[in-house]
This record gives C-alpha cells, structure tokens and sequence, in this order.
C-alpha cells in the first residue's frame, strides 16, 4: 500500500486514439523499452477504477441485446474506464520517479451492483 | 358473449406477443444483423495488407526501432435473445453450444481488427506480445448475470522500425 498519490483528471478520449498523458511516460506491455536501456526498478506502479454503468446506457444496451452484436454503449465505457486506470498507472509511476512502466498488464472483474473493476499493473522503471 | 370473446383473444394475443415477440423479432433480425456484421469484418480484414500482429515477445533482430507505444482495442458483445433461449434448451444435454460461438468469435476477431487498424493508422509496423482477455459484464443492478454479455481486450506493443 502506498500513499495516495495526486489524481489526474479524466480525459474524454475517443476510442481508438492514444492517450495523451500529462506526464510523458513510455509504456511496453514486453520486458523493455524497444531501444532503450532500463536502469533502475523502482517496484510495480498500479492503477485501477471502478465503474458502473448509467440506468439509460443499461436500458438500450438491453433492447440492442435482443439481436445481438456490439454493444457500443458498453464498448466506450469501458475505454474511457481503462484510459482513467492507466492514468492512475501513470501518475503513481511519476510519484515513484520512473520514466517508464514496462510489462503493463490489464485485469477486469465485475463487482457487485453492475460495476465493473479495471486495474492495470506494471513495473516502474527508469530508462536511459 | 362476442365481445367476450374478442376480449378473451385481445388478452392471449398479448400475452404471446410480449413473451415471443422479441424472441421472433431475435430470430429474424438477429440472424440478418449478426450476418451482415460479419460480412464487414471479414472485408476490412480483407483489406489490410498483411496481419501485423503477433504474441512474440521480440522485435525483429537487425532493424533499429525508433518509436513504441501500449496500445489497446477493445469491443463489447452479447448473443442475441433466440441465441441465448436456444443455449438455455441446449444446456439442459450438454455438449457444444454452436449458437453462443457466433458472437463470441465475432467479438475476438473485431478487437484483433481494430487492434490492427489503429496500428496501421498510427503508423506502427508491428504489434508485439499481443495479449487477449475476456471478461463477462453483469448487464443488471439486481446481481444476476444476464444478457450473456462479454468484453474482450486485446493489447500489445505497437512497434516503429527504422
């Protein structure tokens, strides 16, 4: 456990667009940096949000389950939810003083009451 | 007695229409949908020049890579009502229930697409350790799991060579 760091505000970020962080910090989801060369661990940065669904969102998302298919509703949500996960990665790997997070790895669960949890986890690094 | 009848015949007609009409409605619209969505996935995947994904952890050897980057695609999806009617009777015997692999399979080749089209537009030549993940999503407050939905994530490593 550690203390909680500063949190950034959320960004509406359309799907399919990167995300533009406040702090400029690489992620890999492999061991490195391609072309860089890692100097210092700095211990596993994490991040994570819980996030339910709105009333009106869950009631059309029930009408377009009747035949089935995307449900885009749901789909950008839960974007905009991992983007605000890997926010919180990031601003708790600039706490640690890492220019970096390498092996990035995403985990989701729904909790009770229709909410669903996404936690993103990696290794705070300092590259060179 | 006519118009009792008419009453009687009023209130069975809606009856079975609000239980089987949007299972009807599933079935015929369901299908034609479900068709037509694939038909487009299968032409963007067409489209691209060569599939740029792969689970290898390592870059190509001898090529300088100048810029990488966590990307991310994801979908959300759900069987339609017949398909998960039909899953229910099949589920009492048993065995392979074809109707649910439809969406499903759908759902994992349109996050892999997307995962590809965003590469390709930001211009990345590869995507390296491609990771997948599926995950159900409760759809009502009441707790119980129902609408059969399901998110898949697929993520990797986009990859700039020289």
């Amino acid at each position: 456990m550690q203390p909680p760091s500063p949190q950034p505000a959320v960004q509406q970020v359309q799907p399919g667009q990167p995300v533009q962080h406040a702090v400029q910090i690489a992620l890999s989801n492999i061991e490195t940096i391609p072309g860089r060369t890692i100097q210092q661990s700095l211990g596993v940065a994490t991040g994570s949000t819980v996030r339910a669904k709105h009333i009106g969102k869950d009631i059309l998302a029930g009408f377009k389950n009747i035949v089935g298919g995307e449900l885009k509703g749901y789909t950008e949500l839960l974007t905009e939810a991992r983007n605000q996960a890997l926010e919180r990665l990031v601003a708790d790997a600039a706490a640690r003083g890492a220019n970096a997070v390498v092996n990035v790895r995403f985990a989701t669960s729904a909790v009770a009451g229709g909410a669903a949890e996404l936690f993103a986890y990696g290794t705070a690094v300092i590259i060179v | 007695m006519a118009e009792d009848t008419i009453a009687t015949l009023l209130i069975w007609g809606f009856i079975l229409a609000s239980s089987l009409g949007p299972f009807l409605f599933s079935w015929l619209v369901g299908n034609w949908h479900q068709k037509r969505i694939i038909e487009r996935l299968l032409e963007r995947e067409a489209a691209l020049p060569r599939d740029n994904l792969s689970t290898l952890s390592t870059t190509l050897p001898g090529k300088t890579i100048v810029d990488s980057q966590l990307l991310l695609a994801n979908v959300v999806s759900a069987p339609s009502r017949w398909q998960l009617f039909l899953a229910g009777i099949k589920s009492i015997f048993g065995g392979n229930i074809k109707h649910l692999d439809m969406m499903l399979d759908w759902g994992r080749s349109e996050a892999l697409q997307r995962l590809r089209e965003q590469a390709s537009e930001l211009g990345y030549d590869d995507v390296i350790n491609l990771r997948m993940e599926t995950s159900t999503i409760s759809m009502n407050n009441g707790g119980r799991q129902k609408g059969g939905s399901f998110e898949i994530l697929a993520y990797g490593t986009g990859i700039k060579y020289l």
